[in-house]
C-alpha cells in the first residue's frame, strides 16, 4: 500500500451562509448595545448637526430654515478664516510628525546604545493627558518659565513662546509634537519587526552601506506603517488638540493657536448659536472625512472577516 | 445510540449548491465513513448532521425524530474535529467533563466519568494538564475523550487524523476501530482518504461534488462499484482503465485481442467504446491471451512490487502488481488478465452489467 | 541582527547623543511635577528651577481637602472604571457576534461601527450636547460614561473582532456541540480566551477615559473630573504653580503607575490596526 502524505486542509472559508434563525437573533442582541450607542450619540448627531446647520436655531429651539447662510457666514468670518490658516500651518508640518519617529523607530531598530530605554521613555507623554502636558507647559514656556531660563544659560536670549502670536502656534505644534511622536515610534518598531532581518542582511552583503540600506531597502518596506502613521497623525492633529489648546493657550493671543475643533467649542459654549457651530463641525467633518476614510480602509483590510 | 436518516438533504451557500440532495439511513452501531475529494460536501453533510450548518431543504432524524431545526446542544451528538478544539484555556479534565457541567452534572459525578474514559483511552496522567502541554497524539485523545463522556446518541469525527503522522495514524486508527468495538454506538467519520475508508468502516459513502455516489460495504465498493468515480477513488493504486470496443454482444477488444466477458448480463452495443476497468492485482505476469508491456516505472514494497508501463500500443498507462518478484524498470513483460474480476463502464462513466 | 559595522556604529553612538536629550526631555515633566509640588509657595518664588530645599506635602493637602480634588478625583474613578467596564463588556459582546455568528448585514453593521470612527465628538458637538440634555444625562456620572462608552467603542469593537476572527472556529463548533448555548460560548470560551486583547483594552481605556477633558467638560458641568479640574486650576491661580504641581502629580500617578506596570500590553494595543494580522 502506498502512504500517503496527508497536508492540514486549509482553514474552512466561511462561505455565505447564515446561521440558524436562533444564532442570527443572538447575533443582533448582543451587537444592540453597540449598535445604540452609536447610533444615539454618534451617526444620528452627525445627521441632526447637518439639519441644525441649515438653520438660525437659538437656544430656546425656535428658529427657521436658512439654507447655506450659516457656510456663507463661515467662509466670511475672520475667526473662522485664521483657524484654516492655522490647520494649514499644521498639516505643512505632517513630514516632521512622520518622519522623526521614523527616524528615531529605524535608529533603535539598528541597535543605537541604549535604545530600549528610549524606547520606554519616549512614549511616556504620550500617556499624559493633554490637560498635564498643556499645564506643564503653560508654566515651562512662559517669558519667565524654565525653557527661557534653561536658554539663558547658554546664551541664547528670552523668546516669549505663547505671549506672542507669531510664536504660539508654533510652540502649540512642537508641545504636541514632542507629546506624541513616541506612539509614532511604537507604531514603526512594531512595522520593522515585521521587516524580516534577513533582507537587511542580504542587502549588507549585498555592499548596501548604512544609508543605502536605509533609504533603499528598510524605508521602503515600511511603506504601509507610514501610510498608517501619516493618516493616523492627520486625523490626530485634526481632532485631538482640545486639550492641549484649551489649557496652553485658550486659542490666543488673538486667534493665532485657534484651530477648528477649538473655534466649535467657542461658538457652542460662549456664544449660543448652534446653528453656526454645526455648520463648522460639518466642515471639519468634511475636511478630515476623507483621510477618516482610509484609516477605516486600512483598518478593515487588516481584519480577516 | 441511535439510527439516523437523511431525506433529501439540500444546502446552498448563496447560489452555489453544496450539497445536492442526500438520502441516506444509518442504522443504529453502525460504522459509517463519509468519503470523496475535497469539496465534495462531506465536511459540510456532517455539520449539518452537527446542528453546525443550516439545512437548506430536506430532513435531518435521529431516532426517528426530526432534529432538522435543533440546534446542535438539542440533538446529544458529540464531535471530534480536526483540529481537535480543545479549549486551550482548560485542564484535560476541564475539557473533557464541559459538556457536563454544561449539563449541570456535579463536580465529584463528573470527575468520576472523566477518570473513567481517561482510564479507557490511557491519559489518566494527563487530566491536570493544559492542551498546550500535550503532543498531537495526547491531544486526539482528549478530543475523543472528550466525546465519550458524554456518551452521545451518535459521534460524528470530522477527518479527526489528518493532522497525525503517518505511523501515529495508523495507531489511532486501530484504536477508534476498537473503541467503536467497545461502545458499539453509531459513528459517523468523514475522511478523504480512502485507505481509512476500506480498513474503519462498516459502511462507506462515496460523496462526490454534493451527491451520493454510492453507500456499501468497503468490499462491495471495491468489487462491485456502480461507477467509474467509485472505481477510482477505491482502491489503492488506482483501478485501471482501459478503453475497448464492443466487438459482440459479451466480447470486446483491445489492442487486437478478444476478450469474452460472460459475466455481463446486457449486451454490449457492438462498435461502441467502453472502458474495461482491471485492478492492478488482476493483471498478472506470465502465461495467456495478453498483451507486452514495457516497465516504465517500479514501486519495489518487498513482498509486492507496483510496476507502472503501457500495455502494447495502447496509451493509456496501467499499473500492475506482481508478487515475490524482482523486475526491473526497462524489461518487456507478458501480460493477462483475469477478465472474472474486470468491470466495464459506458461513456456516462456508469457501470455495464 | 549581527553586530553592527564599524561605521555603522559611529553613526549610531552620533544619533545617541540628541536622542538622549530628548528622552530627558520626556521625563523632565515627573522632575517638574514632584520637585515643584513639593515646595511651598514662597519656596517657589525664591527659587523656581532649583531642586526643593524643605519638602513639604501640604500641596498636596491644600489640593485634596480645599480644592476638592477628592471629589475630583472620585469622579474620575468612578466614571473611568465604570466606562471601561462597559466597554469590555458591549465590545466583547459585538466582537463575538461580528466575528463568529452568521447573519445578514454582518459586514455592513462592522463598517457602520468603524466608520463611526470618522465622527469624533467635535463634529457633533452641538447635537452631541442636545442628545445628553435631551436624555437627561446632563451632568450625571452615568451620562458620561455612556458617553465614553460611545465614542471609545469602536476601536474596542474593531479590536475584539479582529482578535475573535484569528481564534480558530472549531473552538466555537465543538463548545457548541458539547451543549453551550450562545450566551454560554460567549461566558465560558470567548470571555476566556480573549484575556489578552481584554487586558490591553482595559488599559487603553482607562488611559483615554481618565484623560479626557472635551467630553468630561460638556457632560459633568457641575461636577468635574480630575483633568477639567486641573484646566481649572490653571485658569483660576495661574501663579500658584505648586498647587497645580500637586494637582498634576495627583492627577497623572494612576496612569504613570499603569503605564510602568502595563508598558507592553499598551504598546501592543496601539500598534494594532497599523500591522495586519
Amino acid at each position: 500500500m502506498t502512504v500517503k502524505t496527508h497536508k492540514t486542509k486549509p482553514p474552512r472559508k466561511r462561505r455565505g451562509g447564515f446561521g440558524s434563525k436562533q444564532e442570527q437573533r443572538f447575533a443582533y442582541l448582543m451587537l444592540l448595545p453597540a449598535l445604540a450607542l452609536v447610533l444615539i450619540f454618534r451617526v444620528i448627531p452627525l445627521i441632526w448637526g447637518f439639519f441644525l446647520s441649515l438653520t438660525n436655531v437659538d437656544t430656546l429651539g425656535n428658529g427657521d430654515w436658512v439654507g447655506f447662510a450659516n457656510y456663507a457666514r463661515a467662509a466670511n468670518d475672520p475667526t473662522f478664516q485664521d483657524s484654516l490658516i492655522n490647520t494649514v500651518i499644521l498639516l505643512a508640518t505632517l513630514p516632521i510628525w512622520v518622519m522623526l519617529p521614523m527616524l528615531l523607530a529605524i535608529l533603535i531598530h539598528q541597535g543605537v546604545p541604549g535604545g530600549k530605554f528610549y524606547r520606554a521613555v519616549y512614549f511616556f507623554p504620550a500617556v499624559l493627558s493633554s490637560v498635564i502636558i498643556g499645564a506643564i507647559f503653560s508654566v515651562v514656556l512662559r517669558y519667565d518659565g524654565s525653557l527661557n531660563n534653561m536658554l539663558g544659560a547658554v546664551g541664547i536670549d528670552a523668546i516669549d513662546w505663547l505671549g506672542s502670536s507669531s510664536n504660539a502656534l508654533g510652540s502649540l505644534i512642537a508641545v504636541q509634537l514632542w507629546s506624541t511622536f513616541g506612539m509614532g515610534v511604537l507604531i514603526f518598531m512594531s512595522g520593522l519587526a515585521t521587516v524580516p532581518d534577513d533582507i537587511i542582511e542580504a542587502a549588507r552583503i549585498d555592499g548596501a552601506g548604512f544609508w543605502q540600506r536605509l533609504f533603499l531597502v528598510i524605508v521602503p518596506s515600511l511603506r504601509p506603517i507610514i501610510e498608517f502613521v501619516a493618516v493616523v497623525t492627520t486625523i490626530g492633529v485634526l481632532t485631538s488638540m482640545f486639550g492641549l489648546i484649551y489649557v496652553l493657550t485658550g486659542g490666543g493671543p488673538g486667534t493665532s493657536t485657534t484651530l477648528p475643533e477649538f473655534l466649535i467649542w467657542l461658538e457652542q459654549g460662549k456664544l449660543n448659536r448652534p446653528g453656526y457651530a454645526a455648520a463648522i463641525s460639518m466642515i471639519l467633518f468634511v475636511m478630515m472625512g476623507g483621510i477618516a476614510w482610509m484609516q477605516v480602509r486600512i483598518m478593515s483590510r487588516n481584519t480577516n472577516l | 445510540m441511535a439510527e439516523l436518516a437523511l431525506q433529501d438533504v439540500r444546502k446552498s451557500f448563496g447560489a452555489v449548491d453544496v450539497i445536492k440532495g442526500v438520502d441516506l439511513e444509518i442504522k443504529d452501531g453502525e460504522f459509517t465513513v463519509f468519503v470523496g475529494p475535497s469539496g465534495c460536501g462531506k465536511s459540510t453533510l456532517l455539520r449539518m448532521i452537527a446542528g453546525l450548518e443550516e439545512v437548506t431543504s430536506g430532513d435531518i432524524m435521529i431516532d426517528a425524530e426530526v432534529v432538522t431545526d435543533e440546534e446542535p446542544f438539542d440533538r446529544e451528538i458529540a464531535m471530534v474535529f480536526q483540529s481537535y478544539a480543545l479549549y486551550p484555556h482548560m485542564t484535560v479534565a476541564e475539557n473533557m467533563a464541559f459538556a457536563l457541567r454544561l449539563q449541570g452534572m456535579s463536580k465529584p459525578e463528573r470527575r468520576k466519568v472523566v477518570e473513567q474514559a481517561a482510564e479507557v483511552l490511557k491519559i489518566t496522567p494527563l487530566l491536570d494538564r493544559r492542551p498546550a502541554q500535550l503532543s498531537g497524539g495526547q491531544r486526539q485523545r482528549v478530543a475523543i475523550g472528550r466525546a465519550i463522556v458524554r456518551e452521545p446518541k451518535v459521534f460524528l469525527f470530522d477527518e479527526p487524523l489528518s493532522n497525525l503522522d503517518a505511523e501515529l495514524r495508523v495507531q489511532m486508527r486501530i484504536e477508534i476501530a476498537r473503541l467503536h468495538g467497545e461502545l458499539k454506538s453509531t459513528m459517523i467519520y468523514v475522511t478523504h482518504d480512502q485507505t481509512e475508508a476500506m480498513t474503519m468502516a462498516d459502511r462507506i459513502v462515496v460523496l462526490r461534488d454534493g451527491l451520493v455516489e454510492q453507500v456499501g460495504a468497503p468490499t462491495d465498493l471495491y468489487d462491485d462499484p456502480d461507477n467509474m468515480f467509485v472505481a477510482g477513488f477505491i482502491g489503492s493504486p488506482k483501478m485501471n482503465f482501459l478503453s475497448v470496443a464492443a466487438t459482440g454482444p459479451r466480447q470486446v477488444s483491445l489492442g487486437g485481442l478478444s476478450l469474452d466477458l460472460p459475466q455481463l448480463k446486457n449486451d454490449l452495443n457492438v462498435g461502441t467504446e467502453y472502458a474495461l476497468g482491471v485492478r492492478p492485482e488482476h493483471l498478472f505476469g506470465g502465461e495467456g491471451p495478453g498483451l507486452t508491456m514495457q516497465i516504465e516505472v517500479v514501486e519495489q514494497l518487498g513482498q509486492t512490487a507496483y510496476v507502472h508501463g503501457r500495455l502494447g500500443a495502447e496509451a493509456q498507462p496501467v499499473v500492475v502488481e506482481l508478487r515475490d518478484q524482482r523486475p526491473k524498470t526497462g524489461q518487456t513483460i507478458e501480460i493477462t488478465f483475469d477478465l472474472s474480476r474486470a468491470t466495464l463502464f459506458d461513456a456516462q462513466e456508469q457501470r455495464v452489467r | 541582527m549581527s553586530k553592527p559595522a564599524k561605521r555603522d556604529r559611529r553613526i549610531l553612538w552620533a544619533a545617541s547623543v540628541p536622542m538622549m536629550l530628548l528622552a530627558l526631555s520626556c521625563v523632565y515633566p515627573i522632575y517638574f511635577a514632584i520637585n515643584n509640588a513639593l515646595k511651598d509657595r514662597k519656596g517657589y518664588i525664591l527659587d523656581r528651577f532649583g531642586l526643593v530645599t524643605d519638602p513639604s506635602i501640604e500641596n498636596f493637602v491644600t489640593a485634596w481637602s480645599r480644592a476638592r480634588f477628592d471629589e475630583y478625583f472620585f469622579n474620575s474613578v468612578t466614571v473611568t472604571a465604570g466606562a471601561v467596564l462597559a466597554l469590555l463588556l458591549v465590545s466583547s459582546l459585538a466582537g463575538f457576534a461580528l466575528a463568529v455568528l452568521r447573519f445578514p448585514a454582518r459586514k455592513l453593521i462592522f463598517g457602520v461601527i468603524l466608520a463611526s470612527l470618522m465622527i469624533p465628538v467635535q463634529v457633533v458637538l452641538v447635537p452631541f450636547y442636545q442628545t445628553i440634555v435631551a436624555l437627561e444625562l446632563l451632568n450625571t456620572r452615568i451620562g458620561l460614561i455612556l458617553s465614553y462608552t460611545a465614542f471609545f467603542l469602536p476601536f474596542s469593537t474593531y479590536l475584539m473582532t479582529a482578535f475573535y476572527a484569528a481564534l480558530p472556529r472549531e473552538l466555537v463548533d465543538a463548545a457548541r456541540v458539547d451543549g453551550a448555548k450562545f450566551l454560554q460560548v460567549w461566558w465560558y470560551v470567548m470571555l476566556p480566551m480573549g484575556k489578552p486583547a481584554l487586558l490591553t483594552l482595559g488599559i487603553l481605556n482607562t488611559l483615554y477615559c481618565w484623560n479626557d477633558v472635551l467630553i468630561s467638560l460638556l457632560v459633568l458641568q457641575d461636577e468635574r473630573t480630575l483633568m477639567v479640574g486641573i484646566a481649572a486650576l490653571r485658569g483660576e491661580y495661574t501663579t500658584n504653580v505648586p498647587l497645580l504641581s500637586a494637582a498634576i502629580v495627583l492627577g497623572a500617578a494612576p496612569i504613570v503607575l499603569l503605564y510602568v506596570i502595563f508598558q507592553r500590553k499598551i504598546v501592543a494595543g496601539i500598534a494594532t490596526g497599523a500591522v495586519k494580522g
